[in-house]
């Protein structure tokens, strides 16, 4: 007995976006399955443009996208079922955090109680409950991180989008948030939410999507994500008391494949074996009365890693 | 679930018309509209002369009508939409389940309603202001009254319906729509002949002169001109403002817009 694979949420095929000579995406080809799904990539990699795209804010300048089976670009019948919080930090600084939720709950065909009713349950969810009654304009960037993803999930949508969620939540909110998505997906709604931060993908879902200069870098699972990331070789620096013997040491280490002393006497490993590398590094700088003062990851940024990437797809 | 164009248009106008009561735009819109009144009170101080119904038709026709109607349509009206886009928020009511039509007709009915109520109160305060002059003559009638309050409401609903679409269509809505004022609205109405049927201010004083009494002959070339019929230029005001909503809504309908983030 074969099963069928559950329809994709999101299909977007040879899809691109050009604001005049810029390039937005770019013959963007994915399916998105229902589910949790992270859209990873640096900043400037279209994530936003993608997700804008996906919600109906923007029309493909070439190619097509699907969103629920349907075109989304004012689309009335996508919109009652996808929930999107979007990135720019913009709400309608007058008006309450209830009443924000409440009037576009009544704008998706909620009647007022029920409105006021789904208002408070999705306040309630992002913790704001307390401060229903009072002005958006006198919410902390954290809390007004909240009432946007707030208005995304108050009508309970199939699919919600959201654009750098976690960007502006403090470590507390943060996880509050996760735990929300979490529960959102254990509700039978597929979350897809773009991040330019590895952990915070991983912390809720292994289905990533990646994107680089507004092309599709690769989609999968994370540990197959993480296998690609392997194939670059990571960069160390350690500082030393004596790098000239630490590298002659090093050099002769299992994977390690370049060791160079930079400006400063700072000595920078590459390795295809980092766990190695962590392992025996104590070891090594005690025999050779190394001195380490510093050590720390030099790949630190999504940036250089995804520069790599392309490097060797290309 | 979806919601329809009337109830959508509905929600967004009440909504919008508490908004408009605390904003900033509604309220410089509303004193345009009321400086003919504190003109008229400076100068019935100020000259002894003057008479209540020869200031209130002049500041009517060449302050309230010509210059605060268009002036204040146009801040308001080019913010029926343009507002949202530079706040970022037209986002929330893009992706909700209306037609977009509606956000068009719901931010600019309550747009209109402030406009058309302020001019109403700043008639009021104009006509009881010219009231104060100590020249001698009749008063003011409602032959200038009401033709001046007919005017104004049906000005500030053309102007600002075509001004709003403009901000729908155009990128730079406020600078076109000053160019506009000035060059077609300020100067092609004033110049003789039958360009003036071309400007939304002919048919305004159409109305006027369609309404009014004989105050009104004393404005320089009013009983020269040859005004169009009342019910003529009623309707080529209520086209105008049909065909500049349709297009403001079906641009709407059609225009994405690239938010910052």
């Amino acid at each position: 007995m074969t099963h069928a694979s559950p329809a994709p949420v999101v299909r977007a095929k040879d899809l691109a976006r050009f604001y005049g000579d810029v390039v937005g995406v770019c013959d963007l080809t994915v399916d998105i399955p229902p589910g949790t799904v992270g859209l990873l990539g640096p900043t400037g990699a279209g994530k936003s443009t993608f997700l804008k795209l996906l919600a109906g804010e923007l029309k493909p300048s070439r190619g097509s996208i699907e969103v629920l089976g349907a075109p989304p670009f004012a689309n009335p019948a996508v919109h009652s079922r996808l929930g999107f919080c979007p990135q720019q930090d913009a709400l309608w600084d007058d008006m309450t955090a209830l009443e924000f939720v409440e009037f576009l709950l009544r704008l998706s065909g909620f009647e007022p109680a029920r409105a006021r009713k789904a208002a408070l349950v999705a306040l309630e969810r992002v913790q704001l409950v307390d401060a229903k009654d009072r002005r958006l304009g006198g919410f902390s960037k954290g809390m007004r991180q909240r009432a946007r993803i707030a208005q995304s999930i108050a009508h309970e949508p199939q699919l919600v989008v959201l654009d750098e969620p976690l960007t502006g939540l403090d470590p507390l909110a943060r996880h509050a948030t996760l735990e929300l998505f979490r529960q959102l997906a254990a509700e039978g709604a597929s979350v897809l939410f773009s991040t330019h931060v590895l952990h915070e993908v991983e912390a809720l879902t292994t289905n990533v999507v990646l994107l680089h200069r507004g092309r599709l870098l690769a989609r999968g699972e994370v540990p197959a994500i993480r296998a690609l990331l392997d194939r670059h070789p990571r960069r160390y620096s350690i500082q030393a008391r004596e790098p000239r013997r630490l590298a002659r040491e090093l050099v002769e280490l299992e994977g390690v494949e370049a060791v160079r002393i930079a400006e400063g006497g700072m000595l920078v490993v590459e390795t295809r074996q980092p766990e190695r590398l962590l392992e025996a590094l104590p070891a090594i700088a005690s025999a050779a009365r190394a001195g380490i003062g510093a050590f720390e990851s030099r790949d630190e940024g999504l940036e250089a890693v995804f520069d790599y990437l392309m490097g060797g797809s290309t | 679930m979806t919601t329809g164009f009337w109830r959508a248009s509905l929600l967004i106008a009440t909504t919008q018309l508490g908004l408009l009561a605390r904003s900033r735009r509604a309220w410089a819109a509303a004193c345009l509209l009321l400086l003919p009144a504190i003109i008229a009170w400076l100068v019935a101080a100020a000259n002894a002369k003057v008479t209540p119904s020869g200031l209130s038709t002049m500041l009517g026709w060449y302050a309230l009508l010509g210059v605060s109607v268009p002036l204040a349509s146009l801040l308001l009206g080019v913010a029926v939409v343009a507002e949202e886009v530079e706040d970022r928020t037209i986002t929330y009511l893009l992706l909700r389940p209306i037609p977009r039509a509606a956000l068009f007709v719901g931010r600019l009915a309550p747009a209109v309603l402030w406009l058309c109520a302020c001019s109403a109160v700043g008639t009021a305060l104009l006509v009881a202001a010219a009231a104060t002059a100590r020249g001698s003559d009749a008063g003011v009638s409602d032959g200038v009254r009401l033709p001046l309050l007919l005017a104004a409401c049906a000005g500030v609903a053309t102007y600002t319906t075509l001004h709003a679409a403009l901000g729908v269509w155009v990128k730079h809505a406020m600078i076109v729509g000053l160019a506009y004022s000035f060059t077609i609205e300020g100067f092609l109405s004033n110049l003789p002949g039958r360009n003036q049927l071309l400007t939304i201010q002919y048919h305004l004083r159409s109305l006027v002169a369609g309404t009014g009494d004989d105050a009104w002959q004393r404005i320089d070339g009013f009983g020269a001109t040859e005004w169009n019929p009342l019910f003529d230029s009623g309707l080529v005001l209520a086209l105008v403002v049909a065909c500049a909503s349709a297009a403001g809504a079906w641009r709407l309908a059609r225009r994405q817009f690239e938010l910052p983030a």
